[in-house]
């Protein structure tokens, strides 16, 4: 289940949006929380920030697994959001790209491929890479020594 | 979700194991159940039943809600030591991702542990309860995309299985 994502530099993220569009946090509380990606905590931390910086958030919500379509039935968004900003990863964007096939989807996070959750280094140890990040094996995601979303020291 | 494929066959399986080993079945209850069944509670038991009726010595049935948790395994392990059966197992069958028995093989060294799956990527799980492969890694040679593959096509392009494994196949 677990996914390995690291963010995307938030001023990369406030470059793709602008102060007019209604914007739509959508936060997966799985893998991505795992990261710190997602989960309700990033999630309020992006929301604050947006907002501080003057973007019009509309409507923030966690959901348990982005990567399952079914849990977004109980999402809906109001007419006036224009873009969905995903706190998930890949799969999380794809769902997201195909539920709400009427609005702008952007991704919060890239990601690194796939791991193992554990919990004695607060993070995610990516196992398999996809291609580009093949020399992030082995590391741990977030780094808990510096609390970014860049990987750790490898095991 | 992860996208799980099987690698091979129940007969492969079945020649990858001795009849005097000790063989415990290890099944995740999460990504691996939702490919098709190929983990989960009913594809274990499944495969121990099988394997049984076919001579072989099935110690232990695990099943885990989430093999990709390496505590989830440290716990599973300790408890094995502390009820006196972890040396009563000598080879592991994972019903569970290529990343779940990497971790298994930090955590249980003197095990053998059966590699008979392979990750294909991520994915998602569509509206019909499938698993659909959306961004398969590179050495699969498919394309990533919304869409996406379902994983029994999937399988049969890479010349893989899905689902649990069969006497029949």
């Amino acid at each position: 289940m677990v996914s390995v994502s690291r963010a995307i530099p938030y001023q990369e993220i406030v470059n793709n949006l602008n102060k007019e569009e209604g914007v739509a946090i959508i936060s997966c509380n799985a893998c991505a929380n795992y990261c710190r990606t997602g989960g309700r905590r990033a999630m309020t931390n992006m929301s604050s920030d947006l907002e501080a910086d003057g973007f019009n958030v509309v409507i923030s919500k966690v959901i348990p697994k982005a990567c399952i379509l079914t849990n977004f039935d109980n999402v809906s968004l109001p007419d006036d959001v224009d873009t969905v900003l995903m706190m998930a990863c890949v799969s999380g964007l794809r769902a997201a790209n195909r539920v709400f096939s009427d609005k702008r989807i952007i991704s919060s996070n890239e990601t690194l491929g796939i791991g193992y959750y554990d919990s004695s280094k607060r993070g995610s140890v990516l196992v398999s890479p996809y291609s580009g990040y093949q020399d992030k094996v082995g590391k741990v995601f977030p780094n808990r020594n510096n609390g970014s979303s860049e990987g750790g020291e490898n095991e | 979700m992860i996208a799980s494929l099987r690698t091979m066959t129940y007969e492969e399986l079945k020649n990858t194991l001795g009849k005097d080993e000790r063989i415990a079945i290890w099944s995740c209850d999460t990504c691996a159940k939702s490919c098709d069944g190929f983990g989960g509670e009913e594809s274990m038991k499944s495969l121990a039943s099988q394997l049984r009726s076919d001579g072989f010595n099935v110690q232990k049935e695990e099943l885990l809600v989430a093999s990709c948790y390496f505590d989830g395994i440290r716990n599973r392990k300790e408890k094995w030591v502390s009820d006196g059966e972890y040396d009563e197992i000598d080879v592991i069958i994972p019903l569970a991702c290529q990343e779940a028995r990497v971790a298994m093989e930090k955590l249980l060294p003197d095990k053998r542990i059966i590699d008979d799956s392979r990750t294909a990527g991520l994915g998602m799980l569509d509206k019909n309860g499938v698993c659909i492969l959306t961004d398969p890694f590179e050495w699969t040679g498919l394309d990533a995309s919304d869409e996406g593959i379902d994983l029994k096509s999937a399988a049969k392009k890479l010349g893989m299985f899905t689902g649990p494994f069969q006497y029949d196949e």
